[in-house]
């Protein structure tokens, strides 16, 4: 069966998905990848600028602790020399003191005390009574130790202002090396935050200051403010950091004060058992990066989103071809049965054909073997059945002739019907074969001039008519017809004849021969003022051997009509009469219409 | 009767066509030399002078052949031929003499070059008449060469 159309098939929807999805997966991991790039560009930035401002920071402690100690160590010298001559001057050593306390903006104070810790001298005007710091652990180190250097106290509050200070603290000896007392300095944990305020360490940034390892990390001065001073809570990531590395380091770590994430960086403060340490806060650090996050994000989104859209525009303008292609192939295959139907339609009409064709050639032959047989047989009719005739006819004359003497009257009248009688055998055999022959004969067709036809046929057998008749001819125009020319002479040579024959007892014969042309054919009539006949024999007219009026009143065998029909039936026409008795006939006929 | 000096040859196989018209012949007083022969065969052996007729002399010839067409042994058309194509009796004049009206038949024997073609009136008085009218014609109006 044939194919009538060959519809490639659309790909199927999996691998659009899947490529969409890997350009989708493609997209968003470069903008993932180059996002954590940045993010980790981000937290290095933090780190640094946390490590420069921790080392900024501690290197500023360092150099402010510096003076402090170096404001200290003139008032120790000045006291131990004054000592160590005998006489102290108190006034010159408050002098001293409050020279140094001037010179040193972060100290509240600068004070001495004894041996037994009571402040004996101080930068301000008057020493506060009573008041003793002995029990001072940063008091008792340096009294217990005797390699000096300076002491840095833990967070205490003041115990003249009673606002949290550290202290820093340097020993007095005497002229023997004993203990002699202290010389402090209060720093106001106020002034630290003032200082690490003044750093920019971003909205969520902190600035810590906190003891080492040694003084278990307590905290000294924390910006923004938050948590206990002194408290020595710390995160284990610092705690660890420290351990392996205590000069400095980096580390991300929730605070554990306000439990904000920073990145930390914390630093020695120079040899003192202090830590500086700065920590950034995420949050900080990533503000740009946020945006930047979203804006990417937003793009990855977007772009998914999009080819997804596009992906399914696709599959859907897909699936409709689909439909498309599943409804073409519907409509193909039935298109298919269909042509298959027809096909075997077509066969079996080929087939019936051909049943038919050899039939018809069958009954063909038939029909040629039967008109052959019919041929020899009207041969043998002609031949033989008049042979007879004539010699009926012949002897009867024979026997009138030789014998005329012999004969009477009643004699010589049944001789005379002998011979009548054969000899009208003799014309129905003639008129018979006529027929058989009109139907048998081949037809030459072609186009036919009836007007001068009938003219011609006219003439002829007017001709055979008795002269002393009136006849007059009524000859309208004919359209021509197409047809066999000898036969449609014959049809017009037997009309003619009858209607100057029936129209004999007229004084005045009026033959009228008329035609109209229309629709494919042409209509003929012959129309006489003949006696006519009644209508009611009208079926009876056409048939062969079949008469209306006596032999006697007009001669004749019946076959002129019969031969007519079978004519013009021949040529796919009709014939047919109208008449009245006493009032003429007219005989029409259809004929193929002529060529021009 | 002479069979070397012959007018009129008759083949007629029916016996009262052929007596119907000898009589319309001797009527017209022609039939004095004339032969009648019943079939094709015995026409050509008489005019060919073979067989039956070998003694005959062949170079005398009728002066006109009156030719049946339906003929026992050979056909009145075999005959026509035989005799057309023969340049010994292509010359004698055939008178074919029929019942048959066939358009076939006529055609035929013109072709084959038959001098004349008539059908047998069935009345008597036509046939005597048409019989007597040629006979009269061809032996006595019609010239041919010696």
């Amino acid at each position: 069966m044939l194919r009538y159309l060959r519809t490639r098939l659309p790909w199927p929807a999996w691998p659009v998905a899947l490529s969409v999805a890997a350009a989708d997966v493609l997209v968003v991991g470069v903008i993932a990848v180059s996002l954590q790039a940045s993010y980790r560009m981000y937290f290095e930035r933090a780190a640094i600028t946390a490590r420069n401002t921790s080392r900024l920071v501690a290197q500023n402690i360092v150099s402010e602790i510096e003076r402090v100690d170096m404001g200290l160590g003139v008032v120790q010298d000045e006291y131990e020399r004054e000592r160590a001559a005998g006489r102290i001057d108190p006034g010159r050593l408050a002098t001293l003191l409050r020279r140094q306390q001037a010179r040193l903006p972060m100290v509240d104070e600068v004070r001495i005390a004894d041996a037994r810790g009571r402040l004996v001298y101080s930068s301000r005007d008057a020493v506060p009574a009573g008041i003793s710091i002995g029990d001072r652990p940063y008091f008792v180190a340096l009294r217990d130790d005797r390699g000096g250097g300076l002491a840095i106290s833990r967070p205490l509050a003041n115990r003249v202002t009673g606002k949290p200070v550290v202290i820093l603290a340097r020993r007095l000896s005497g002229p023997d090396g004993q203990f002699d007392g202290v010389v402090s300095a209060p720093v106001a944990i106020e002034w630290f935050n003032q200082k690490f305020a003044a750093l920019k360490v971003g909205a969520g940034g902190t600035v810590v200051l906190r003891g080492n390892a040694s003084r278990d990390f307590d905290l000294l001065a924390r910006f923004p403010q938050a948590g206990l001073i002194g408290q020595t809570t710390i995160s284990p990531v610092f705690r660890a950091m420290v351990a392996s590395s205590p000069q400095g380091g980096v580390y991300r770590a929730n605070a554990a004060a306000d439990d904000v994430e920073r990145t930390f960086s914390y630093e020695a403060v120079g040899a003192y058992p202090l830590i500086a340490l700065v920590g950034l806060s995420t949050e900080d650090t990533l503000t740009e990066w946020r945006p930047e996050a979203a804006k990417f994000g937003l793009l990855a989104a977007v772009f998914a989103v999009l080819s997804a859209l596009g992906a399914r525009f696709l599959l859907r303008s897909w699936g409709s071809q689909l439909r498309a292609y599943e409804e073409v192939r519907i409509l193909n295959a039935r298109l298919e049965r269909d042509i298959f139907a027809r096909a075997q339609a077509e066969a079996e009409v080929t087939r019936l054909n051909t049943e038919l064709e050899a039939r018809v050639q069958e009954r063909t032959r038939e029909l040629q073997a039967a008109n052959r047989e019919l041929e020899s047989f009207s041969y043998s009719v002609s031949h033989d059945l008049r042979a007879p005739l004539r010699a009926i006819d012949g002897y009867s004359a024979i026997l009138m002739e030789d014998n005329e003497a012999r004969l009477d009257d009643e004699g010589r009248r049944c001789l005379e019907r002998i011979r009548g009688n054969a000899t009208r055998m003799g014309n129905l055999i003639d008129d018979m074969l006529d027929f058989s022959r009109t139907a048998r004969r081949e037809m030459q067709v072609a186009s036919i001039d009836m007007h001068a036809l009938a003219r011609e046929v006219f003439d002829e057998v007017r001709g055979d008519a008795p002269r002393d008749r009136e006849i007059e001819l009524r000859l309208g125009r004919l359209p021509p017809a197409r047809g066999d020319r000898a036969m449609i002479r014959q049809v017009l040579v037997n009309l003619i004849s009858n209607a100057i024959k029936f129209s004999a007892p007229r004084d005045r014969a009026v033959i009228e021969i008329a035609g109209t042309a229309g629709g494919g054919e042409s209509v003929y009539s012959v129309r006489d003022n003949g006696v006519g006949f009644d209508m009611q024999y009208a079926d009876k007219l056409f048939g062969v051997f079949q008469r209306l009026h006596g032999a006697a009143e007009f001669p004749g065998t019946g076959i002129g009509l019969a031969i007519v029909k079978r004519i013009v039936e021949r040529h796919g026409g009709r014939v047919w009469a109208e008449s009245r008795p006493g009032e003429g006939a007219a005989m029409h006929f259809t004929l193929p219409s002529g060529g021009s | 009767m002479n069979r070397d000096d012959v007018d009129i040859l008759l083949v007629e196989d029916t016996d009262s066509d052929a007596e119907l018209a000898i009589r319309a012949l001797r009527k017209r007083g022609l039939a004095n030399k004339l032969v009648w022969l019943g079939d094709g065969a015995q026409a050509l052996d008489f005019l060919f002078a073979e067989g039956e007729y070998s003694r005959r002399n062949a170079e005398s010839h009728p002066k006109v052949i009156l030719l049946d067409l339906r003929l026992p042994k050979v056909s009145g058309i075999e005959v026509l031929r035989r005799i057309k194509a023969d340049p010994r009796t292509r010359n004698i004049p055939v008178v074919v003499v029929t019942s048959s009206k066939e358009d076939t038949d006529l055609r035929e024997c013109y072709a084959l070059g038959v001098n004349s073609y008539i059908s047998k009136p069935v009345e008597f008085d036509e046939f005597t008449r048409a019989v007597g009218d040629l006979g009269f014609y061809w032996l006595l109006v019609n010239r041919r060469p010696g």
